[in-house]
């Protein structure tokens, strides 16, 4: 798994969706930090989160729509018969390589709430705390992606698909707002990914996010791990 | 020296009763058997099962039944097996966006070549296949040649004991078949190489033995020598004649020194016979004097040395397969007699 981890991550640094994705996410970042922080002057870090996650949903199908274009092609699928590795390796390595590429983008974020405690007072527990919920929104929010990428063929129809979701999710709220059943809003309420990190925007704990995310990252992880192994095999 | 010839002669890959079916062809209760060292043939036509075959020992696809054993251990896909041997496949792709080199060590690193020895590996691979000067081209760039070399490179990392290699030789142009042969035959020396081909000339030139198979069976395994030499045992005698199939057929058998008779019938109401015999013999003069006998005349009669590369011919092509490409060696004909 190590070797195809190694492989994606340089894969990552010699491909244009990866220099868009990137741009595009420290663009949006930096066009929140400076009317919401600077110019607002909200120096809580956790107040963006919502924007900080839309702008995620908005950049990362330029990263995943193309993720799995090479096996799709047959490119990868042919070093996999010639070489000692199992799809399952193969598969994982992808997956871990979009985890390690969010993981480090949550890393340079670390370095935005010392900046902002220069401009005024920081809860640093809770600011980290909030981007741990960040990071976690963008497991499940990239095994989501990834799952649709792996799932399906036709090129128009995975961007297409991968720009719906996002705009589904953040839309759920206010389309469950409009039926008439109470239980119906309650249970979006929950399940809403945009939604549910809400608590942690007021530097509140609610354990259920995490759980949620975490659920999340988990079944769609592993509905991509095994759609990939099937596109593999076939 | 007797032990080394033993080793040479030992078993050292065992396929017993492979099913599989993938891609409209399928291998059914195949079973055959590959010596320690050498460079050995897989010899059919297109899509008679060989890359089949070859997915199947090289563990890139899993059988649906039987086994194979290697050196007296059932190998399955696991990498820790797949890394004691090497494939070249037929048409190889890679990663567009990868340099000849950073594929190698791709390679390298993924069958576990550590980095101190894997340099040198990668340097001595590509000296040995010619890739040097290529080195630093993206994948996307290179030809079906180039790509087949980069393969053979990428295959030997490792040092694996195996070599399987789908169409060995990717080109027409003589002197580049040339440095193909020349590798095959040097990498035969020191590993087992299988390499399967529907050319004919490629395997007879490059290996000790062959197997042939068509439509996912096998036809015969043998050595060369020993499968030419039973061709020398007999001739053919090809007769145009007119008269009745199953009495001349009947009749023609009955003769002294005929292996065999077969008769086919052409629209014109002439009958095309097939008469095998031994090769110390002639038959020609019973022959006629049989078929003026019977009051059938000899329109047209030919002697025909048989070839193995003939014989490869008409074998697959009793299978309904399409025959050898690319092949020059044609049944001799010795002489006619109208």
């Amino acid at each position: 798994m190590n070797v195809i981890l190694r492989r994606e991550w340089r894969s990552v640094f010699h491909s244009l969706s990866s220099y868009l994705f990137m741009g595009g996410f420290a663009l949006l970042c930096g066009i929140i930090m400076t009317v919401f922080h600077f110019s607002y002057g909200y120096t809580n870090f956790e107040f963006g989160l919502p924007y900080y996650a839309t702008a995620l949903a908005l950049v990362l199908p330029i990263l995943t729509v193309c993720f799995f274009r090479p096996e799709k092609r047959g490119e990868g699928i042919q070093l996999l018969r010639m070489l000692p590795l199992s799809a399952k390796d193969w598969i994982l390595g992808k997956l871990w390589c979009l985890v390690c590429v969010w993981g480090v983008i949550c890393g340079v974020m670390a370095i935005l709430p010392p900046i902002l405690g220069a401009i005024g007072g920081v809860e640093y527990p809770s600011v980290y705390l909030g981007l741990l919920v960040l990071f976690l929104f963008g497991l499940a929010f990239i095994m989501i992606e990834a799952f649709i990428s792996v799932s399906l063929s036709n090129r128009a129809a995975v961007w297409i698909v991968s720009y719906s979701v996002p705009v589904l999710l953040v839309l759920i709220n206010n389309l469950a707002d409009l039926l008439p059943w109470m239980w119906v809003r309650t249970a979006v309420e929950y399940v809403s990914l945009f939604g549910a990190m809400t608590p942690f925007v007021f530097s509140l704990v609610d354990i259920r996010v995490p759980v949620l995310y975490g659920s999340v990252a988990a079944v769609f992880g592993i509905l991509a791990y095994r759609r990939g192994i099937r596109m593999i095999k076939e | 020296m007797e032990a080394m010839a033993e080793s040479k002669t030992q078993e050292w890959i065992r396929v017993a009763g492979l099913s599989k079916t993938e891609g409209g062809v399928s291998l059914s209760d195949f079973s055959c058997s590959f010596s320690k060292g050498g460079v050995h043939g897989i010899l059919g036509p297109s899509g008679a099962g060989k890359s089949l075959l070859l997915n199947l020992l090289s563990g890139s696809l899993e059988p649906e039944g039987g086994q194979i054993m290697m050196r007296g251990t059932v190998f399955s896909a696991d990498p820790a097996m797949k890394a004691k041997i090497g494939y070249v496949p037929k048409d190889p792709v890679f990663y567009s966006n990868m340099t000849v080199l950073e594929i190698l060590d791709f390679m390298g690193q993924a069958r576990g070549v550590a980095a101190d020895k894997r340099y040198r590996q990668i340097k001595e691979a590509m000296e040995l296949t010619g890739v040097e000067e290529i080195q630093n081209r993206l994948s996307a760039r290179l030809n079906k040649e180039e790509r087949k070399r980069v393969s053979y490179a990428g295959a030997l990392l490792g040092n694996p004991d195996v070599l399987y290699i789908d169409e060995p030789i990717p080109v027409k142009d003589a002197a580049k078949r040339g440095e193909f042969s020349n590798l095959i035959a040097m990498l035969g020396k020191v590993k087992t190489v299988i390499l399967a081909s529907s050319d004919f000339s490629v395997v007879r030139s490059l290996c000790e033995d062959t197997l042939i198979m068509a439509d996912g069976r096998l036809l015969v395994q043998d050595r060369f020598e020993a499968l030419e030499e039973k061709l020398l045992r007999s001739r053919s005698l090809r007769v145009t004649t007119k008269g009745q199939k199953e009495a001349m057929t009947a009749e023609i058998r009955a003769l002294p020194d005929v292996l065999d008779c077969t008769a086919e019938a052409t629209r014109g109401g002439e009958l095309r016979l097939s008469v095998e015999y031994h090769a110390d013999r002639d038959i020609r003069e019973s022959l006629s004097r049989l078929l003026g006998e019977m009051g059938a005349p000899i329109l047209s009669m030919t002697v025909e040395t048989l070839s193995l590369e003939s014989v490869y011919r008409s074998l697959t092509a009793a299978n309904g397969m399409r025959g050898s490409e690319g092949s020059s060696l044609l049944p001799e004909k010795q002489e006619v007699a109208e």
